[in-house]
């Protein structure tokens, strides 16, 4: 019975592990055909560039140069060729050089960038969704009618509304309005890992992510409430206070089984953070990964653009395995499949 | 007989506000008043929307807004022979002394009262917590074994999780967790609605062994007459939010009194029989709006002049017989 079980788990362990394999390979070879149906390359951006400035080329000399460029970058091959390369390389964890900050690698450029967007983001997720999480509850079982519409009007009227106005309100009421200061754009400190270099991170991250849990946290409490409010009718709740359960006790099951859809959002929302975002990024001059992405796109930079993805993709892909593998200790029901 | 009244409620009448700025109430209990002995199977029977769950509910002290008791007291007789009135005590006193300890509830929907992320064994340590009843961890598990050995449940149970029992099995744990403090009063109310009849006989039998053994009351609510003939010691029959009938399990399938018990009864299916059965005409009257004087007069074939106009008086008759009808009324 015992050694039933755990040849099961290893096997159930297995099954998702080569799910997440999977997952991964068709993530790249998506963002791989997608970066190849630009209608232009890095190549051809940068000798358009060139031509723009006016230069004393010739088209000769462009031409010649923008097949020397081709060839630099790989980008002569055949594109099944190229495809190869591309996932013998990831396989080995090389990203390949970026074409516009030529030869620099890939990965350095991420690794200087992604640490911005983590310490931002993910904190805003997790506030977010802890604050949306515990004030859903409160408000479902809350007896205090007018605090718990004013909430909800809030969270009706700021969900639906995209970021790009949101953040820019909160900036203008912010710098302009109240005049408070501005911690974004840091101070001078050396790169590398130091307390004083995280703390630089979080100092700057500051504001941006005032501006991002102000709003942000709208939408699980509006979820984590219409999920408690149908669950505190459910008859094991109602079967629980008529045992005598006290206020408390009635709270923390409400919470424990909402918890287990809620979960879900947590660890898909963090994984997000490895796409960093752009808008957040852009409005508060916060030099994260979503940033990067941008100029990569606008310039051509294969390499840097599917290495950006790709990180996004192996992180969802990760997520994804960690829920399978942790969703059977937050849910019984999944542990033990039953008889029920 | 050596029994005394343990529980009694007196002239309960009780309404579910629908909106209340218009005005509109369904008037759900009207009048009842009974009174609950020790050591009896006490059933109380009637159609969909007859009040059986609403005055349980008001018996326990559960309630609730909507629904709102107008007048009447529900009196609890407690071993060294104090009266608490349940309607009018705080929730926190009822929910710590009275809930499980005096009086405990068998919910209507045992298949999913119990809470899917928690083991069986926890769901009982917790009632425990619930009650401040502070005793060791090992105790515990002791006292709920001893509990599980006596009702004739198996003990793996405990270290299982809702979902891997099968459903009589779920309702058996649900009752054993409602006679874990030894309650006098238990209210069951259908306890038998959701599973097939060879558990049902089962879970009868269960009740019916404790009750016996223990000399306590088992307040049974069914719609199903032949649970009320299996179990019951006494029936109370209710039509449309009110006592129509109280009379032994006897009285009440051999000689009943009210019209509505005749025709109930004249409508189950005897052993042998090969008449086809008739149903009551008409169907059971809206509460929102409910008819003047007797409440059963547009079905009944016996209905007179004054059952049109007067509500009918509660008549008690010899042996505790109760009927609430002009027939019986001396005038």
């Amino acid at each position: 019975m015992k050694l039933h079980s755990v040849k099961s788990l290893l096997s159930y362990i297995a099954k998702r592990f080569a799910l997440m394999i999977i997952m991964i390979w068709v993530g790249l070879t998506l963002s791989f055909i997608i970066s190849r149906l630009l209608p232009f390359n890095a190549a051809d951006y940068l000798v358009s560039q060139l031509a723009a400035a006016g230069s004393q080329l010739s088209a000769q000399d462009l031409e010649n140069m923008r097949r020397q460029l081709l060839s630099l970058y790989g980008l002569d091959k055949p594109l099944f060729v190229q495809y190869l390369d591309f996932l013998r390389n990831y396989f080995v964890g090389n990203m390949g050089p970026s074409f516009a900050y030529f030869p620099t690698p890939v990965r350095d450029i991420i690794i200087n960038a992604l640490p911005w967007s983590i310490v931002l983001l993910m904190s805003a997720s997790i506030i977010n969704w802890i604050i949306g999480n515990v004030i859903g509850v409160l408000a479902a079982i809350s007896k205090k009618r007018n605090v718990v519409a004013v909430l909800e009007n809030f969270a009706l009227v700021t969900v639906p509304i995209p970021y790009a106005v949101l953040g820019l309100a909160f900036l203008i009421v912010y710098a302009l309005v109240l005049k408070l200061p501005l911690t974004m754009y840091g101070r001078p400190v050396a790169v590398g890992v130091s307390l004083g270099y995280i703390l630089s991170m979080f100092e700057r991250a500051l504001v941006p992510l005032l501006g991002l849990v102000i709003v942000g946290w709208t939408g699980s409490f509006l979820y984590m409430k219409n999920l408690a409010v149908r669950m505190m009718q459910e008859d094991f709740i109602v079967y629980k206070i008529l045992q005598g359960a006290k206020d408390r006790h009635v709270t923390g099951m409400v919470f424990r089984n909402a918890l287990i859809p809620q979960y879900t959002g947590l660890i898909l929302g963090l994984t997000r953070v490895f796409a960093g975002s752009m808008l957040v990024e852009y409005l508060f001059n916060y030099p994260g990964i979503g940033l990067i992405l941008r100029s990569a796109i606008s310039s051509g930079d294969f390499n840097l653009m599917v290495g950006i993805v790709s990180i996004s993709v192996i992180a969802v892909a990760i997520a994804t395995f960690i829920l399978d593998l942790t969703y059977p200790l937050l849910d019984p029901r999944i542990r033990y499949p039953g008889a029920g | 007989m050596n029994t005394h009244i343990v529980l009694s409620a007196i002239n309960i009448s009780a309404d579910y506000i629908l909106d209340s700025k218009r005005g509109l109430y369904l008037n759900a209990i009207d009048n009842v008043s009974i009174d609950f002995r020790s050591d009896e199977v006490i059933g109380i029977a009637g159609e969909s929307g007859s009040g059986k769950s609403t005055l349980v509910k008001i018996l326990y002290g559960a309630a609730f807004p909507p629904l709102i008791i107008r007048k009447g007291k529900v009196y609890l007789f407690t071993k060294d022979n104090s009266k608490i009135d349940i309607t009018s005590i705080t929730r926190e006193e009822l929910r710590k002394n009275i809930w499980w300890k005096h009086i405990s509830y068998i919910p209507q929907n045992a298949m999913n009262v119990l809470n899917p992320v928690k083991k069986v064994k926890d769901q009982f340590i917790e009632v425990f917590k619930y009650h401040d009843e502070r005793i060791d961890a090992k105790e515990t598990i002791t006292k709920i074994k001893e509990l599980f050995m006596r009702l004739g449940l198996p003990i793996e149970a405990l270290n299982a999780y809702p979902h891997q029992l099968s459903g009589g099995m779920r309702q058996r744990v649900v009752i054993a967790l409602s006679l874990l403090f030894n309650p006098r009063i238990v209210i069951a109310d259908e306890p038998t609605t959701a599973v097939d009849v060879v558990t049902q006989l089962g879970i009868l039998n269960l009740l019916k062994d404790w009750q016996r053994n223990s000399k306590t009351t088992l307040i049974m609510v069914s719609h199903d007459m032949s649970v009320h003939a299996y179990m019951d010691d006494r029936i109370v029959v209710m039509y449309a939010g009110n006592v129509v009938e109280v009379g032994s399990k006897n009285d009440i399938f051999e000689n009943p009194m009210h019209p509505y018990t005749k025709l109930l009864i004249a409508s189950l299916i005897k052993k042998g029989e090969k008449k086809l059965k008739t149903g009551i005409a008409g169907e059971p009257p809206n509460l929102l709006n409910p008819p003047p004087g007797c409440r059963f007069h547009p079905r009944c074939p016996f209905a007179m002049d004054i059952c049109r106009r007067e509500a009918p008086p509660i008549v008690e008759l010899s042996d505790g017989k109760v009927v609430r009808c002009w027939l019986y009324a001396r005038k």
